[in-house]
């Protein structure tokens, strides 16, 4: 894409250049993903743009489940609004919030596709992530025994996460039973 | 001088009219069953007179003071719901003195000794237990 290409940007760069030029009257060019620290920040926009709405679509499924007598029950007993949702809504999600969580944290692990269309790990190492640097190493390097160790690592990593995740359900669940 | 009084109260959802006028007065300590067909509107009653709905005309009284506008957790009202709505995720020490923390209450060292999840007790019991005796 725009590495070391110059004059031909990102489109969604582009687009935003143009956007800020018609509604400012100024050409104010941001370089994104040159500078380590904004490319840092644009990458976990992107992410954060592309899982937000599973994300809310998960804890609206969680917050819907929640029993509405529970929270009138709370209301009569004096619970202000902070307080419900303190008391109520959030022990009543706990389950849902860590399935939502395992499945952001295992999906940061092998986050792949973004970071290597908009930075390749780059500028320099600063938004590389472990599975852009097993990319890295396994295509330029060619360490296969290295990366697979690596690979394996974080099999054992996440399984670990996983099932602690899974007994804190397992155990929410036998509370609520 | 009534405990509660139900000055003509009607509830209207829409077009619908779930509860037609009528008066009602309960004297202080009074045992007052309300029976009818479904539909007739007890819930309704009971929802109006606990503050989850508001009538859409008629006055509900606690003695001389109408409780227009006075929100549910004001009212002092024990509420034994349908399916008990005890919380699942609280011990039943946690249930019973909810109450108590909400309004900041030191919490009665009785409570103390009930650590046990609601499943494994009475529901009715602990859910007519919940509502704190205060006011």
């Amino acid at each position: 894409m725009h590495r070391g290409q110059p004059g031909s940007k990102p489109a969604i760069q582009s687009i935003i250049v143009e956007a800020t030029e018609t509604l400012t009257g100024q050409r104010i060019a941001i370089a994104w993903l040159s500078d380590p620290t904004l490319a840092l920040v644009a990458v976990m926009i992107a992410d954060i743009w592309q899982w937000t709405p599973l994300m809310l679509l998960i804890l609206l499924a969680g917050l819907v489940g929640v029993p509405d007598d529970q929270i009138k029950a709370a209301t009569l007993l004096g619970a202000n609004a902070w307080q419900r949702f303190v008391t109520i809504v959030l022990p009543n999600m706990k389950t849902i919030i860590i399935i939502a969580l395992a499945i952001r944290v295992i999906e940061n692990f092998k986050i792949f596709d973004t970071l290597y269309i908009m930075t390749g790990g780059g500028p320099g190492v600063a938004t590389e992530t472990i599975s852009v640097y097993i990319y890295k190493v396994t295509i330029q390097d060619l360490l296969w025994s290295y990366v697979a160790a690596i690979a394996l690592t974080i099999l054992i990593v996440l399984s670990i996460l996983a099932v602690v995740a899974m007994k804190r359900m397992a155990s929410a669940r036998d509370a609520e039973a | 001088m009534s405990a509660i009084h139900l000055e003509a109260p009607v509830k209207k959802f829409g077009e619908f009219t779930a509860l037609k006028t009528f008066d009602l007065k309960i004297a202080n300590g009074e045992f007052m069953a309300l029976l009818g067909p479904s539909g007739c509107g007890k819930s309704t009653t009971m929802n109006m007179i606990a503050g989850m709905e508001a009538p859409t005309s008629g006055r509900i009284l606690f003695g001389d003071r109408d409780m227009a506008g006075v929100p549910m957790g004001e009212r002092g009202v024990g509420f034994v719901f349908q399916n008990y709505a005890l919380f699942t995720h609280t011990t039943v020490r946690q249930s019973l003195a909810y109450g108590l923390k909400m309004h900041r209450r030191r919490r009665p060292k009785s409570i103390g000794a009930c650590e046990r999840w609601p499943n494994s007790c009475s529901s009715r019991r602990c859910s007519i237990a919940r509502r704190p005796s205060f006011r």
